[in-house]
């Protein structure tokens, strides 16, 4: 057991005693380090102008580098990993390839937002993912440019010379974090443990221990409403936690893999699931973000819960030694509440597989098809005779459609005068009721139509 | 002869030449110094308590537990404010400019720093706490106590005859300009009316708001880093607020993170920090959060519009009668663009005789500026939609309806007065429908009718109006160690002044860019200048830079003579050495010791750029939803000093034209004046995947009223594509019946408009 924070800045180890391990790492770096060339410009991972690139060792063990909004990230999150900013790109005189692509393509105008661009285009030059320079930007937003400039400048990056020998760099960086303490750290209230047990233990003994994996809702708990959190247990170093199992009915993902890691695997059980999770924040909020978190803050417009309704997920939960499974149909029993007990937590999901012949449909309707709130998103499964449905947007929780399932099997028209039935959503700035209401209806009657989401834009506003 | 009359561009990274920009290689680093990357030793900082409510009496404010919470220094309200004689901030809403529409205002509603008496707009400061740290100066602002009696909230202009804001009207100005319409329209073949709302915008600079403030009590000295357009207009709207001579007041701002306008008047907390400084004797430091600043950063357009257009047989207008109602918000800040809009409302063609009518009225909201091209997208955004419906009722054909009655001869005088000194409409028409293939158009409508897509096309005109503060300076040192420093009163957002600027140096001394230095954002640095708005910083700093390195010539040339021993009038000036005539005696410009330069000129003439753009959408019918497809845009920007800039400014101003085109809207509650779009989540700004690739296009038509035949770049990407956008989605529906749709396009409202 330590006491300190151990990370990589800029290819320097730092052992941090002192700080409170739900600071940011925007206000650390600015603050404390002196690096104000990542900038804020919403503190709620909106913007992506805080984009920091993270490079760490996957569960494989292979080096990678993943785009992170360092204005809701907390530095306790950081442990194991490298940390690199865009003060340290340029290296001997020469700037980075995305660098010099952004120069030469007037990528930059008041240059703002412009170190987020850059992390975010260096994040996909290391990567070479994704491979549409749309996916890589979607999350960072830009008020002068347009855009074009800086999708040109990442295409044109890959043609550029590597002045600073990437293989090289690789090598020693992987090396560097590799060299990192690999021990549980214990700062106040402040707990991150490496196995599983640990874990366990302590929740149980701190029933109240606010859970934290990506900190992509958590981290705008501490900027948005200035949130003191004194009992905070971090899961993203538990390599039980970090498990993706695939077996031939289900998969099983652990409570710590973050969207990115679980996308391929989602995406086999049905390709509208990774059209889904493309459009669910962008490449810095999948980063961070796990299917987990999503369904333990089991917000209404959560856009993972309907798919797993549809799927009839699992939750394997945990307190202490004990397991017990819930559907998680059976999850939720009011706005931003569950049958979670204190000291208990979501250990993994598991998401059954689409049965031979079973139809399956997820669709997400939003202003603008990348980072967005959902008006309503929707996941429609029907095997055999057994339907269905699940929802977000439509109610104080992600629900199923039952009243619509059951009358699915007397045809479509039944099942959408049903849907009224199961749901009264509220009217906001987003959508009207009238709106959710018949916008539910129509995805259901798209669905039973067969048409595919990716045939349409489903954008609405 | 003089700079000014210059036509050469033959210096490799001179006038004219697509050079990569100097600023990039720090920006690109993230050493750009944004307002927020200034700290102070001993600093405090400033948290802001706004107003919840969209109108409301203030009856109390009860400070005492918020001061006697932990790290609290103070808690400033209006009265404190009031007794420290502090003043409204002085805003000159309508533009002094001769060139331009005067407005006749009953009332201009003033803008205090804190209101003691009454809040106005949901986000208005009503009192500021400082503490040691930002969260200790948060936590205290949520426990300050204020009482409100919550009155009616006024948010549209129709309601302008509503609950009273002041104890004046809430249509504060009323103007009509232009002549007797009537007998055209009883004349006219063909009438075409309109009746629209432009939405709600606002800037969205990606930096949001930030200001650090000091006082020197032994200097009697304030200083103000702000984020501010113009260091020089904050400085006299800072020392007017404080009530104090504009000599006690320094203002600095390095990078700016984006302004488009929203910035370019003072906020409120510019000139609280400087005095919560005095009172709390430490530096104190504010910088804004998202959701404050879509509350309270300054709003755009929001402009009710009635206009009618007379045509005779032949489709040649004979009149155009326009009505505007802008909402102005609750302070008067700027009646600009209402002005610039009624002063351009024929836009580009000759129009006999026009009859423009503009009201200004207040409302509980956030106040209203100038944001990219202020006031010129709407009145375009009508005269195009009236055109195109023109030529859908009347059977006309767009394009040469709109070359029937283009402004082909000049100099023209608009029927508003304005005089246009030069032009290629007609050019720019051609060239912008050839390069966006307008012919082969029907081809692909087709094409995408058998994917199931309606497409459609549509394009528009614009001029611009381009004036801004008029005085501007420069002072230029050639520094014997091989540099050119220049001062200069502008201020870059963005635009790349320390590359465009260097051009202008390089190519009339034959130097090379790394060897200019531009020096502006300090009012101790830049006794006068005008920032950057309406472009006027290239337009201005060009011919005031030409005349101080004109004197640098006389200066060198006196020197030169001296030391080649011969008269002035046998030396000349070439390739940045001064030579004897006819012989290879030559000294360098570097070789004679310091030279200095400077002029200072106001020049309150406007300009008027103009251009041309084309827009291709497609709809999809199921959703509704909108997609650009292509977006093609000649631009006339007089001569171009650096393309690649030019066309930068021309891409982001289509991106923020199609945003507003399409998604984006401040929202008000009607009935509580609520603002409901106050996140990057409901204020939907476009993202990357949402735009095509631009053909942008550059004409070069020399102004003939600016010495350097400069017009101003920059705005023209916005200006003319609220219109194209509208106009090639009303095509794309023709078929339904769907004549016009107010902006934006959303999914929804286009959906809606397929099922009638």
């Amino acid at each position: 057991m330590k006491a300190t924070l151990d990370f990589l800045l800029n290819g320097t180890r730092v052992s941090l005693a002192n700080e409170n391990p739900t600071r940011t790492l925007l206000t650390w770096l600015r603050e404390a380090r002196g690096l104000a060339g990542t900038k804020e410009g919403c503190a709620e991972g909106d913007c992506g102008a805080c984009t920091v690139v993270l490079a760490d060792l996957d569960p494989a063990g292979m080096l990678r580098y993943q785009p992170l909004n360092a204005c809701i990230l907390c530095i306790g999150a950081l442990e194991g990993k490298e940390v690199i900013t865009v003060e340290a790109l340029k290296k001997e005189g020469a700037l980075h390839p995305v660098q010099q692509a952004m120069v030469e393509c007037h990528g930059s105008q008041c240059g703002f937002c412009t170190p987020g661009f850059v992390m975010a285009l260096y994040a996909q030059y290391k990567n070479g993912t994704p491979a549409d320079l749309n996916d890589a930007i979607a999350g960072n937003l830009c008020r002068c440019t347009g855009y074009r400039p800086i999708v040109e400048a990442g295409a044109r990056a890959r043609g550029l010379a590597d002045p600073h020998h990437e293989g090289v760099e690789d090598a020693e960086r992987a090396k560097r974090i590799t060299d990192l303490p690999k021990e549980t750290t214990r700062i106040g209230g402040f707990f991150s443990p490496l196995t599983l047990e640990e874990f366990a233990d302590h929740l149980v003994a701190h029933p109240r221990a606010t859970i934290l994996a990506g900190g992509t809702d958590a981290g705008l708990w501490i900027t948005k409403q200035h949130r003191d959190l004194d009992q905070v247990a971090y899961i993203g170093r538990i390599s039980k936690l970090k498990v993706i199992e695939d077996t031939e009915k289900t998969l099983e993902i652990g409570a710590a893999v973050t969207y990115a890691e679980a996308y391929e695997a989602l995406a086999r059980i049905h390709p509208d699931i990774g059209e889904l999770l493309r459009r669910l924040g962008a490449v810095q909020v999948r980063a961070a973000g796990t299917l987990a978190g999503n369904i333990a803050n089991g917000s209404p417009i959560g856009d993972s819960m309907p798919v797993l309704l549809a799927l009839d997920a699992m939750l394997v939960l945990q307190k202490g030694e004990a397991i017990r499974e819930a559907r998680l149909a059976r999850f939720y029993t009011g706005y931003r509440r569950s049958i979670l007990l204190p000291g208990e937590f979501i250990r993994s999901i598991r998401v059954p597989k689409l049965a031979p012949g079973a139809r399956f449909a997820a669709y997400k309707l939003s202003k603008r098809f990348d980072q967005d709130i959902s008006a309503v998103c929707a996941a429609f499964h029907v095997d055999g005779s057994k339907a269905r449905f699940g929802f977000g947007g439509m109610a104080a929780t992600p629900a199923r459609a039952r009243r619509a399932e059951a009358a699915y099997a007397k045809g479509v028209e039944a099942a959408c005068t049903a849907l009224a039935d199961d749901f009264s959503p509220i009217s906001d700035a987003r959508a009207s009721t009238w709106y959710r209401i018949r916008a539910a209806q129509s995805l259901l009657r798209k669905f039973h139509a067969g048409a595919s989401p990716r045939a349409l834009l489903d954008i609405v506003a | 002869m003089s700079f000014l009359q210059s036509r050469t561009r033959h210096a490799g990274h001179g006038i004219g030449k697509a050079v990569a920009r100097k600023e990039d290689d720090r920006l690109l680093q993230g050493k750009g110094c944004y307002t927020d990357d200034f700290n102070l030793p001993g600093q405090a900082y400033a948290a802001v308590v706004r107003s919840p409510h969209a109108h409301a009496q203030i009856r109390s404010i009860d400070t005492k537990q918020a001061l006697d919470m932990p790290g609290v220094l103070a808690v400033l309200t209006g009265h404190d404010a009031a007794h420290d004689g502090l003043k409204p901030i002085p805003f000159r809403p309508i533009t002094p400019n001769p060139h331009e529409v005067r407005l006749h205002a009953s009332f201009l509603a003033p803008y205090p720093l804190l209101p003691p008496d009454k809040a106005r707009f949901v986000g208005q400061a009503v009192a500021i706490v400082v503490a040691e740290t930002v969260m200790a100066a948060k936590d205290a602002a949520e426990h300050v106590a204020v009482e409100y009696e919550v009155l009616p909230a006024v948010v549209t202009t129709s309601a302008a005859d509503g609950p009273r804001l002041w104890n004046s009207p809430n249509v504060c100005a009323d103007t009509t300009i232009g002549g007797s319409v009537e007998e055209a329209f009883k004349r006219a073949a063909h009438v075409v009316t309109l009746e629209t709302t432009m939405n709600r915008v606002t800037g969205v600079p990606m930096e949001p708001r930030a200001a650090l403030g000091c006082y020197d009590e032994e200097r009697r000295r304030y200083v103000v880093y702000a984020s501010c357009a113009g260091v020089h207009r904050a400085r006299t709207e800072i020392a007017g607020a404080l009530g104090v001579p504009e000599a006690e007041v320094r203002v600095v701002t390095r990078e700016l993170g984006g302004n488009y306008g929203t910035r370019n008047n003072l906020y409120p907390e510019f000139a609280l920090v400087a005095w919560a400084a005095r009172r709390v004797r430490r530096p104190v430091k504010w910088t804004c959060e998202r959701t404050e600043a879509f509350l309270s950063d300054e709003h755009a357009r929001d402009l009710v519009t009635r206009a009618e257009l007379a045509l005779d047989a032949d489709g040649r207008f004979l009149a155009l009668h326009c009505d505007y109602v802008s909402n102005v918000g609750a302070h008067a800040v700027s009646f600009i663009p209402l002005t610039k809009g009624m002063a351009v409302s024929t836009s580009v063609y000759h129009v006999p005789v026009a009859a423009i009518r503009g009201r200004a009225a207040m409302s509980t909201t956030a106040p209203t500026t100038p944001y990219r091209a202020a006031g010129r997208p709407e009145v375009m955004f009508t005269i195009e939609r009236l055109i195109d419906i023109a030529a859908q009722r009347c059977g006309f054909d767009r394009a040469v309806l709109r070359e029937r009655n283009l402004v082909s001869e000049f100099p023209y005088r608009n029927p508003a007065g304005l005089v246009y000194d030069s032009g290629d409409y007609i050019g720019v028409q051609r060239r912008v429908l050839e390069l966006a293939d307008w012919k082969g158009f029907e081809k692909r409508r087709k094409e995408a009718r058998a994917r199931g897509r309606h497409r459609g096309i549509g394009f528009g005109h614009y001029v611009e109006l381009n004036t801004g503060a008029p005085r501007e300076r420069a002072e230029i040192r050639v520094l014997p160690e091989g540099r050119v420093e220049v001062v200069l009163g502008t201020l870059s957002a963005g635009q790349g002044h320390e590359t465009s600027f260097a051009q202008l140096v390089a190519e009339w001394f034959a130097i090379e860019l790394p060897q200019v230095k531009l020096l502006t954002g300090d009012t101790d640095l830049t006794p006068v200048g005008g920032g950057s708005h309406s472009g006027r910083s290239m337009r201005m700093g060009a011919v005031v830079m030409a005349h101080a390195c004109d004197r640098i010539v006389e200066q060198g040339r006196q020197r030169a003579c001296e030391r080649l021993e011969v008269a002035p009038s046998d030396v000349e000036f070439a390739d940045g050495r001064f030579r004897v005539k006819g012989t290879d005696r030559s000294i360098g410009l570097f070789d004679l010791g310091l030279l200095i330069g400077s002029h200072d000129e106001t020049t309150p003439l406007p300009s008027y750029p103009f251009g041309c753009a084309v827009c291709e959408v497609e709809v999809d019918p199921e959703t509704g939803v909108v997609q650009i497809v292509r977006h093609s845009t000649v631009d006339d920007c007089g001569r171009a000093v650096n393309p690649i800039i030019l066309h930068g400014q021309t891409h982001g101003g289509i991106a923020a034209g199609i945003g507003q085109a399409l998604w984006e809207a401040c929202r008000y509650d009607p009935q509580t004046g609520q603002m409901l779009s106050a996140s990057f989540m409901d204020y939907a700004i476009p993202r990357a995947d949402q735009l095509p690739m631009f053909d942008t296009e550059i004409s070069e038509v020399p102004s003939t009223t600016h010495p350097l035949g400069m017009r101003g770049g920059g705005e023209g990407g916005t200006t003319p594509a609220l219109a194209a956008v509208a106009n090639a989605v009303v095509d794309a529906l023709a078929e339904f019946g769907v004549e016009h749709l107010d902006l934006p396009l959303t999914s929804e409202r286009v959906w809606r408009a397929m099922q009638r």
